[in-house]
């Protein structure tokens, strides 16, 4: 060790006491000698104190609590170290309402984009595979809605990116293919290597049908969607759910869940039993191909939703966001052929905390008024982050962008009180709502 | 839970050297994790008052925002918790726990890495507390606040440079220069040979001093 570069690579460990006593000693007789390998050290062991003086972190005083609260309910899913009966009912309950909920999705999914798409629609039903959606009765709706999201997931990946600015073609559209075995797979692997890496997630293409436990202990939630009135309401949709877990534990604990029949007697009590009283601090992740010349008004829109903050009149903060992105009339004029929300999502009338009001749509199957909002009561739905990703070009004279947003559902007070927005507008409303002139304007597009 | 969790905490002995204090740890951490083991959620929750804050702040400095940073490090109990089945004890549980959450802190910054982020203007936790920790810690000194300022500057820079160094380099600093590991801990957590971590750990503090020459000199 009597050259200087070897001196020179052991400087570090010789600062960290990594050096056995005779190759300190070394170090130390080298160093003395020779000034330039002491300024070295010198500045080495400055860098070393300088990163030694950073600022901390600190854990917030109820990070504690909260790891406890998730992990007593990732407990009571029945993750592999807990067996109990108790548990593994609970775990097939959760499994059970995911996996009806995402299809419910799913089904909505499949509706805006029949809708949004006239061409996809008939040719889906020249081939018999979507017509009877708007007929079927509601015991089978549920599993036709997979069947037709999984379709059209299948469509919809043939269809890449960079072709959405396009109308599709019958080259295209021409045979639709059922997802194969091995996009499963592929959807399947992926989120495995997402738990791997420990952003677990549930992906639009995944199978809701073939393996329901897959979902149940996702934290975060992604969907992806070229249609931002679809992005809508799967937002809608993912925060009822989220409700509609708690309103089963809290309100109606003998309310149906769209389930299996097995499922009907036993999990409404056994939920009740073994459930925590507050939902789970889940994270929504959408993801929207949002053409660049709408990236600015809609990030500028959800900037302001997250702002309104609004005191209810007991004087207690009420967060209520709203997204004002607006949809084009001729895809809300479709009547919804999804499952009914209550009806899938488990709700009863009257007893959601959360409320999710297309404005105008009571029982209207043309839907005048396109505009939608999101309500959310305090504790819910934060828009916590946007992220831009780099921009699809397609060579078409469009130009999209992937939109992010980071939805934290949080903790829901358990205080929430049903409540549905009337078309009126209150006097709080947040006064970033479009205009009718704004919103006519938008139609148009 | 928290505060019975803190009291505990509390009463073990504290070894700022670190050799000490990683052994009383690693005794504790046998008994806790066995009765994680056996379901005991009042352990765990010991075990997670016991190494929240040295977790955060090492997933801190690779993902620096606050909000990431709380949220992959409530990701690595959580994944412990899961996955204590199969933590044989061949490794210390607090090496086998930060490798969990270096994994994760690193994946979740190398995806991160393919965004842009818009930050919320308002949103508190987009940004380290690093201001505000410094600021503290000043008022707990009584350094005057233009000395405060100083080391605030100098602390955004040294972040901002560490920050900035390849991956491999920048987790080998924080293991060793801000969570103290010696280099067969850095060894084990990152599963590479200790001669690998020497050399490295070298390069990554060259390439940083050669950074903050002026600091430094």
């Amino acid at each position: 060790m009597s050259d200087r570069q070897d001196i020179h690579q052991q400087l570090s460990a010789y600062l960290d006491g990594e050096l056995s006593a005779e190759q300190a000693r070394q170090v130390e007789a080298a160093v003395a000698k020779d000034a330039l390998l002491a300024a070295e050290l010198r500045q080495l062991r400055a860098a070393r104190e300088l990163l030694g003086r950073l600022p901390s972190f600190h854990a917030g005083e109820d990070f504690a609590a909260r790891v406890l609260d998730r992990a007593e309910r990732m407990r009571l899913i029945g993750q592999p170290h807990a067996g109990s009966p108790r548990r593994a009912v609970s775990w097939s309950s959760l499994a059970t309402t995911a996996a009806i909920l995402i299809a419910a999705v799913a089904g909505i999914l499949v509706t805006i984009r029949l809708a949004s798409a006239p061409t996809f629609h008939g040719e889906l039903a020249k081939n018999g595979k979507a017509s009877h959606v708007a007929r079927a009765p509601a015991e089978d709706r549920q599993t036709d809605s997979v069947k037709d999201a999984r379709q059209a997931t299948a469509v919809r990946q043939d269809r890449k990116l960079k072709d959405l600015s396009g109308p599709p073609t019958e080259e295209k559209l021409a045979a639709p293919p059922l997802p194969a075995e091995k996009d499963l797979a592929v959807a399947r692997k992926r989120n495995d290597q997402e738990i791997v890496t420990g952003q677990r997630f549930l992906s639009y293409e995944s199978p809701a049908d073939a393996n329901a436990q897959d979902w149940s202990g996702a934290q975060n939630v992604i969907l992806y969607t070229d249609d931002l009135s679809a992005m809508q309401q799967q937002v809608e949709k993912l925060l009822v759910s989220n409700a509609a877990i708690s309103n089963t534990v809290t309100q109606t604990p003998t309310t149906s869940y769209a389930s299996p029949s097995s499922m009907q007697e036993t999990a409404p009590k056994r939920m009740e039993e073994s459930l925590p009283t507050t939902s789970p601090a889940n994270q929504v992740r959408i993801t929207a191909l949002v053409p660049s010349r709408q990236m600015d008004q809609l990030r500028n829109e959800l900037l302001a939703i997250r702002a309104n903050r609004l005191p209810s009149q007991e004087g207690q903060a009420l967060n209520q966001y709203r997204f004002s992105v607006t949809t084009p009339a001729r895809q809300m004029a479709q009547p919804t052929t999804g499952p009914a929300e209550g009806e899938a999502l488990g709700r009863q009338p009257g007893n959601a905390n959360v409320a999710a009001a297309p404005v105008g749509q009571a029982g209207s199957e043309s839907r005048p008024a396109p505009q939608t909002r999101l309500l959310v009561r305090e504790g819910r739905g934060e828009v916590t982050a946007l992220e831009i990703g780099p921009t699809e070009t397609s060579g078409a004279a469009e130009e999209f962008k992937p939109l992010i947003i980071t939805v934290n559902l949080g903790s829901p007070t358990t205080a929430a009180v049903a409540t549905s927005q009337p078309a009126t507008e209150p006097a709080t409303q947040p006064t970033t709502q479009p205009t009718e002139d704004e919103t006519a304007s938008e139609e148009c597009q | 839970m928290t505060d019975q969790a803190s009291k505990v905490w509390s009463q073990q002995p504290t070894d700022s050297a670190g050799t000490g204090r990683r052994g009383v740890i690693a005794f504790e951490d046998a008994a806790l994790v066995e009765r994680c083991r056996k379901g005991d959620m009042q352990a765990f929750g010991l075990l997670v008052a016991k190494y929240q804050d040295r977790l955060l702040n090492v997933i801190g400095r690779i993902c620096p925002r606050q909000a990431d940073a709380e949220e992959l490090a409530q990701e690595t109990f959580l994944k412990a918790l899961e996955r204590l089945g199969q933590f044989r004890g061949h490794s210390q549980f607090y090496t086998w726990l930060f490798r969990i959450a270096v994994n994760l802190a690193v994946s979740h910054r190398r995806r991160a890495g393919r965004l842009t982020v818009h930050s919320l203007s308002d949103c508190p936790e987009a940004q380290p507390p690093q201001a505000a920790a410094l600021a503290e810690a000043a008022q707990r000194r009584n350094v005057p606040p233009d000395q405060a300022a100083l080391s605030a500057e100098t602390a955004r820079r040294v972040a901002a440079e560490l920050n900035s160094l390849d991956e491999e380099f920048r987790v080998v600093l924080i293991l060793r220069d801000i969570e103290d590991m010696d280099y067969l801990q850095i060894a084990s957590v990152l599963e590479l040979p200790i001669g690998t971590v020497k050399s490295r750990l070298h390069r990554a503090r060259c390439l940083l001093k050669e950074r903050l020459i002026d600091l430094v000199q």
